[in-house]
């Protein structure tokens, strides 16, 4: 689903100052595509995604969805699990609203999704009992089970160790070449956004500066001539 | 409960010192009886049934008083936790009563529910009204803004993000709540058996003193102080089943 910003502009005002966090921006995101947003902390990345999942209300301008309803999943930054649920109860409280045919889904969707991500040990723990990882694989299970057409994801790797962030890293490629999910990956991760992006956005100071797109196949390697300059192009363009 | 053994020597200390403080006869027995006089009369009073009749009725009076607090404190704290225009509505007469001790109203609420059980009920009932209240409203109302936000995400409505994450993340404080409203309301028991009871623990007690028998008001008290450890650890142990993931999280 193609996802059209216009003028898309939110002001924060505090009594003593305003802030800018996203000047007026007019984009388009193609369907099935895994664009990345990279910029420096502070750059308005964030505020973008929440406006994209409605949590936030813009100031001014509109995004236009190509479906009117459109199916939109989150993930955060941190994992955000329902302390109460087990691992499965939380990857099932993403259709916790559907009232129909949700039997179906649960006794297969939820199977195949703790296999891929690897959690078929953990189905009936308590998030209090997971690790780090373990648990943003677990929030990445509760935004797939809602079978989105789009997934925002805000850093969602970031406070990961490094093997821990190769392998969900992984994980969402072989899901985004299987599914073609549209996907909007926040990160400050340069490296990051060249291993996954199809389309890289750089965000300044609440605008988008460049729009690079990344024609390179998957499983890249880091250190392909192509690869090291496009490096180079992104850290030109974050500073 | 796997301290039992260190927990259990104060007590046995203490015994001791009830023992070697009425053999010695530093108070007269009058005052204060032997520990193997208050255990004969406890068995006596055992044997003849009226301290299990007297705890029978206490107990009822305690539940029901508890119960009628939680079918009030309960959804109250639930709609002033949500709505902040109900919050508003109520707060400053909650917060008067809140810091009226209820035995300060007791002759009014003689006056006004007689002397019978009624009267009880509502001292029951207005000590264990605030902690199960304010528990349930700060349990409400101080839920995770992170949380609510999956709510959102997940296109939930108002009413499912009330019943599926509010709720379940309120739960403990709730307990809590629960659980001091409990002990509260078996504090106030001797309070409400004050007026004019004719059973129950508190009677038991004060019927004693007016016949002199420091035994018999020695065995009351001690059955209050069991009776309400065994409540609060039976409580302690549903909630840890019914909870079993703040079980995980405490070990
Ligand atoms: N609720 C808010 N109230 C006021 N200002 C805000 C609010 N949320 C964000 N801002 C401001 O908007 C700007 C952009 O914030 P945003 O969270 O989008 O940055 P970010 O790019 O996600 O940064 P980071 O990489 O650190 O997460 C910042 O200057 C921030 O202070
Ligand atoms: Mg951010």
């Amino acid at each position: 689903m193609t996802i059209q910003l216009n003028a898309l502009n939110k002001v924060y005002s505090t009594p003593s100052t305003t802030v800018t966090a996203l000047a007026p921006t007019t984009l388009t995101f193609t369907e099935h595509s895994f664009n990345i947003i990279v910029g420096k902390s502070g750059c308005g990345k964030t505020t973008l995604l929440r406006l994209l999942a409605g949590l936030e209300l813009p100031s001014s301008g509109n995004i236009a969805f190509e479906n009117p309803n459109p199916k939109i999943g989150f993930v955060f930054q941190e994992p955000r699990l329902m302390p109460w649920l087990t691992v499965t109860e939380n990857i099932a409280f993403g259709i916790k609203n559907k009232t129909t045919d949700t039997g179906e889904l649960a006794n297969t969707r939820i199977p195949f999704l703790l296999a891929t991500l690897g959690l078929e040990n953990f189905a009936q723990i308590y998030p209090s009992q997971l690790s780090g990882g373990m648990a943003q694989r677990v929030a990445l299970g509760r935004t797939l089970l809602q079978n989105p057409d789009i997934i925002l994801m805000d850093e969602p790797f970031s406070a990961l160790d490094y093997f821990t962030r190769h392998g969900l890293q992984q994980t969402l490629l072989e899901l985004f070449q299987k599914e073609r999910k549209s996907i909007i990956f926040v990160t400050h991760d340069v490296e990051e956004a060249i291993l996954l992006g199809e389309r890289i956005l750089i965000m300044q100071k609440g605008s988008v500066t460049s729009d690079i797109s990344v024609p390179i196949p998957y499983q890249r390697d880091l250190s392909s001539p192509l690869v090291i300059n496009l490096r180079k192009q992104i850290l030109i363009g974050i500073e | 409960m796997k301290h039992w053994k260190n927990g259990i020597i104060l007590p046995l200390a203490l015994l001791l010192l009830w023992w070697l403080l009425t053999k010695y006869k530093i108070f007269s027995p009058y005052l204060l009886p032997s520990p193997q006089t208050t255990f004969v009369i406890f068995g006596q009073l055992c044997l003849d049934g009226t301290l299990w009749q007297n705890i029978y009725v206490s107990l009822a009076r305690v539940f029901a008083g508890f119960f009628c607090a939680c079918a009030v404190a309960l959804p109250l704290g639930i709609i002033c936790g949500r709505s902040r225009y109900f919050s508003d509505f109520c707060w400053p007469t909650l917060e008067f009563l809140r810091h009226v001790p209820p035995l300060a109203s007791i002759p009014l609420i003689i006056l006004w529910f007689g002397i019978d059980e009624a009267s009880k009920l509502v001292i029951i009932f207005l000590a264990s009204f605030f902690p199960l209240f304010l528990n349930t409203y700060s349990g409400i109302k101080n839920c995770d803004k992170k949380l609510l936000e999956v709510g959102s995400t997940l296109h939930f409505t108002a009413w499912q993000k009330a019943r599926y994450i509010q709720l379940p993340a309120a739960l403990p404080s709730i307990t809590v709540g629960l659980q001091l409203s409990l002990g509260y309301s078996w504090r106030a028991l001797i309070g409400a058996e004050l007026i004019a009871a004719s059973s129950g623990i508190g009677y038991m007690i004060l019927d004693a003193e007016q016949m002199s028998r420091p035994d018999i008001v020695l065995v009351g008290i001690l059955c209050i102080g069991i009776i309400g450890s065994i409540m609060d650890w039976s409580f302690m142990y549903v909630t840890k089943l019914l909870m079993p993931w703040q079980e995980n999280s405490e070990a």
